[in-house]
Parts: structure tokens; C-alpha cells; sequence
């Protein structure tokens, strides 16, 4: 089999050499291979035909009759020659490509950058049809192998950030909606009141205040008198000194004219009077 | 409303109606009557009687301060009481009723002497009228008879005594 190694080697040469991709180049080399093995063979049939059948200046109906007959032989190991040989092709390609390193073929002899540059990669993606690849694709698969930890600190946040319209997002938003599902009772729990009152500059707020309608409305007047009625103020004031002589006189006085009124009646029956007192001409004599 | 139909502004419940006038403040300017008038003289007569026991009394220290080795206490004769008393009142009256319009008495059952015009009382009038006061003080009980509330001086003097 030494002229095969030497034909896969010359055929492995010519292939590489054209710059022909991996497999194509393989395929290549194997198509010329069966074609140099068939015509190995056709050769050795010739020379089998030679060597046994001399042809020492054969007669002319002879040597038509070897030209007939080496017409069949030829056929003959072109009909049955071919399928051995294309048996045998797939198992020596099998074996060749096995011993070959392809890919670091590929990498040494192979510009991919230039074939990518040749590529019309616009019509490619125009014909790829994007849904039945997403429908392929496994996300649910995709997302578990995800390490979403590690993505989400190569985030640049502050970026993503400042590139959303946040104005137009709080407008899209139903507030009412939102804060309606919010439990503020269980966030004022939460909420450390008293620290937050105590950060308040309570001196600063009170002065900013407009104190005149409070007051207004407050009524003071009202709530003042209130509060004389409920401590009592007249009778504290009744308790001094000065206070119970002044009782006492004008006492006195109330019933100094009661008893007056009371007498002048008494005695206006004993006169047999029908009209009241005071009741005289101004100046009259009494 | 009352306090506690407020609710937690009792303050706000309107003030109560005030109190109706007193007797005596319906009776501003009227004639007074013979008890308030006897009241007032009575007081006036106590006022006096203290002022002249003091008065004789200071001059009993008086004398015991100038003299004490030869000073001897001695009863004044009740005549002389009499007149003490007489003067004491009439120089009271005259003063009280042509000054201020009123005695103590008077000031403290809320009187006033004034003549028919509602005036204060000239001197000689209010001097006439507590000289006839202290003469006659039973004139006082022409009150009870008098429409007009007034007294035996009061018709001789054109006086009268109101309410204050």
C-alpha cells in the first residue's frame, strides 16, 4: 500500500494547500484519491495485460481481437473495481481524517478573518428566522445557569439611571393605586417618630408660623371667660375683704329698700290709699 | 347648651343672660323710705355719740397729760352731754349734706340729700336742715304719711332724700 500513503499524502498537500476548508478539503482529497486509485488500477490492469499477453507482432486479426479483449478487461475493472473502491474510501478517509489534526490545520493555514470579511452577514441574518431560533432556545435553562449576583454588580447602575425617563415612568404610574395597597399603619410602626421629631427644629417651624389666625379661631375671649366662670373668679374676689363690705352694703341697701317699699304699702292700706306713692306733682308739697 | 353639650370645647357656650336689676338699682333717684332714712339718721346718731364720747375722752387725757398731780376725773353734766351732741350732729349733717350730698349713714343705705332739682344743697340750706333735724328729729316720721316720701324739714326746706 505504498503508493496509497503517497497519493493521500500528495492529495493531502493539494487540498491544504487550496486553502479549502476542513472538511471540504477532506472531501476533496478523498474524491481525488479514488480517482488516482482507479486509475492505479486501469494502469495495472494494463500492465497485467502485458505481461500476459505479449504481443510479438501479432497478426492484424489478432491484435484486433487483444485490442477487443483489453477493451473488456478495462471495462471489467471499471464496472467492478469502482464499488471496492468506494467501499474502501470511507474507511481510509475515516482513518486519514482520525490522524490528522484538522483544526490546527485550520488555524495555521486558514485566514477566518478574511473569510468572515467575505461574508454577507446582513443576508445571513435576514434570512435566519429569529423566532423559531428563540422558540429553541431553553430560557427557563438559560436563566438557572445565570449568575445574577455577579451580573447585577458589573452593573453600572448610576448609568442605567440616568438614562431612564423618570418623569415619564411616575406618570405612568397609578399612585393612588399603589399607596391604597400600602399598610401605613405597620410603616408608622416602624417608624421611630421620636427620633424623627427630634431632628425637627421645632424653634425654626414655630417661627415661621402665622400665629394670628390660630388665635383668631382659638377664641380666647370665650376660653377666658370660661375659665373665670369654672374658677369662680367673682367669688374669689367676693372672699376679700373689700369685696364682702361691698356685699354687705349694697345688702344692706336692697333690703333697706325692700323694708321701704314694704312700710310705705303697709301704711298707704292703713290710709286707705288707692293710688301709690310718688306719684305727686314734682315740687308738691308732701 | 350647656357646659357639657360643648363637648371638648366648653368655652365655646355663650355667656349667660346677666342677672335681672336689683330692687335697689330700679330705685335710683326715687324718694327713700322712712326705714332706710331712720336707718341712715341711726347710724349717723352712733357715729356721733362715738365721736363725742372720744372727744371728751381725748380731752379727759388731755387734761391728765397737762396736769397729772392735780387731775381729777369728773362726770359732765347732761346738759352739757346734750349740747356735745347737739353740735356735734348738726356740724355733721351741715357738712355731710352741703359737702358730698350724704352722711355715713346715708352713704351706707345708699341715700342722697338734694333739693327739688336733683342739686347738691347749699350750705345755709343744709345748715338750716340739720339745725331743724337735730330740733325736730321726730319730723322724720312724716315719711310714713308724706306721698312723696318726705319729712317735716323736707316740705319746709324744699329737700328731699333719694336713692342713690
Amino acid at each position: 500500500m505504498g503508493w496509497t500513503a503517497r497519493s493521500v499524502t500528495t492529495v493531502l498537500g493539494h487540498a491544504v494547500g487550496g486553502a479549502v476548508g476542513g472538511t471540504l478539503a477532506a472531501t476533496g482529497a478523498a474524491v481525488s484519491l479514488s480517482a488516482g486509485i482507479a486509475r492505479d488500477l486501469a494502469q495495472s490492469a494494463r500492465s497485467a495485460a502485458r505481461v500476459t499477453l505479449p504481443r510479438p507482432a501479432p497478426p492484424p486479426a489478432l491484435g484486433r481481437g487483444l485490442h477487443a479483449a483489453t477493451a473488456d478487461v478495462r471495462d471489467a475493472g471499471r464496472r467492478h473495481l469502482g464499488p471496492l473502491v468506494d467501499a474502501a474510501l470511507s474507511r481510509v478517509i475515516a482513518a486519514v481524517l482520525a490522524r490528522i489534526d484538522v483544526a490546527a490545520l485550520i488555524e495555521e493555514y486558514v485566514d477566518v478573518d478574511r473569510i468572515a470579511r467575505l461574508l454577507d452577514v446582513d443576508a445571513v441574518a435576514a434570512r435566519l428566522d429569529v423566532g423559531r431560533v428563540v422558540d429553541r432556545v431553553d430560557v427557563d435553562a438559560i436563566a438557572a445557569g445565570l449568575d445574577l449576583d455577579t451580573l447585577v454588580d458589573r452593573v453600572d447602575v448610576r448609568r442605567v439611571t440616568d438614562r431612564v425617563d423618570l418623569g415619564a415612568v411616575v406618570d405612568r404610574l397609578d399612585l393612588d393605586a399603589i399607596v391604597a395597597r400600602v399598610d401605613l399603619d405597620a410603616v408608622i410602626d416602624r417608624l421611630d417618630l421620636d427620633a424623627i421629631v427630634a431632628r425637627v427644629d421645632l424653634d425654626r417651624a414655630a417661627a415661621r408660623l402665622d400665629v394670628d389666625p390660630i388665635i383668631a379661631r382659638a377664641g380666647i375671649v370665650e376660653l377666658a371667660r370660661y375659665v373665670i366662670d369654672e374658677i369662680d373668679l367673682a367669688a374669689l374676689i367676693r372672699t376679700s375683704t373689700a369685696a364682702v363690705s361691698d356685699e354687705m352694703v349694697s345688702s344692706v341697701r336692697a333690703q333697706g329698700v325692700d323694708a321701704d317699699r314694704a312700710v310705705e304699702r303697709i301704711v298707704d292700706r292703713l290710709l286707705l290709699r288707692r293710688t301709690g306713692r310718688h306719684e305727686g306733682a314734682p315740687g308738691g308739697r308732701g | 347648651m350647656t357646659h357639657a353639650e360643648a363637648g371638648p370645647f366648653p368655652w365655646r357656650v355663650p355667656p349667660p343672660p346677666p342677672d335681672p336689676p336689683s330692687p335697689r338699682v330700679l330705685a335710683h333717684g326715687r324718694p327713700a323710705g322712712i326705714v332706710t332714712r331712720g336707718a341712715a339718721n341711726l347710724v349717723d346718731i352712733v357715729l356721733v355719740v362715738l365721736a363725742v364720747g372720744l372727744g371728751y375722752a381725748g380731752w379727759v387725757g388731755l387734761r391728765f397729760l397737762l396736769a397729772p398731780t392735780s387731775f381729777r376725773p369728773t362726770a359732765p353734766t347732761y346738759g352739757w352731754v346734750l349740747a356735745a351732741f347737739a353740735l356735734g350732729l348738726f356740724v355733721y349733717w351741715a357738712t355731710a349734706w352741703a359737702g358730698p350730698g350724704r352722711s355715713k349713714g346715708a352713704q351706707l343705705l345708699g341715700l342722697r340729700v338734694t333739693d327739688r332739682r336733683g342739686a347738691r344743697l347749699s350750705p345755709w340750706r343744709a345748715a338750716v336742715r340739720a339745725a331743724l333735724c337735730v330740733v325736730f328729729l321726730p319730723g322724720l316720721l312724716w315719711v310714713l304719711i308724706s306721698r312723696r316720701n318726705r319729712s317735716v324739714q323736707d316740705v319746709l326746706l324744699r329737700t328731699s332724700v333719694v336713692y342713690d
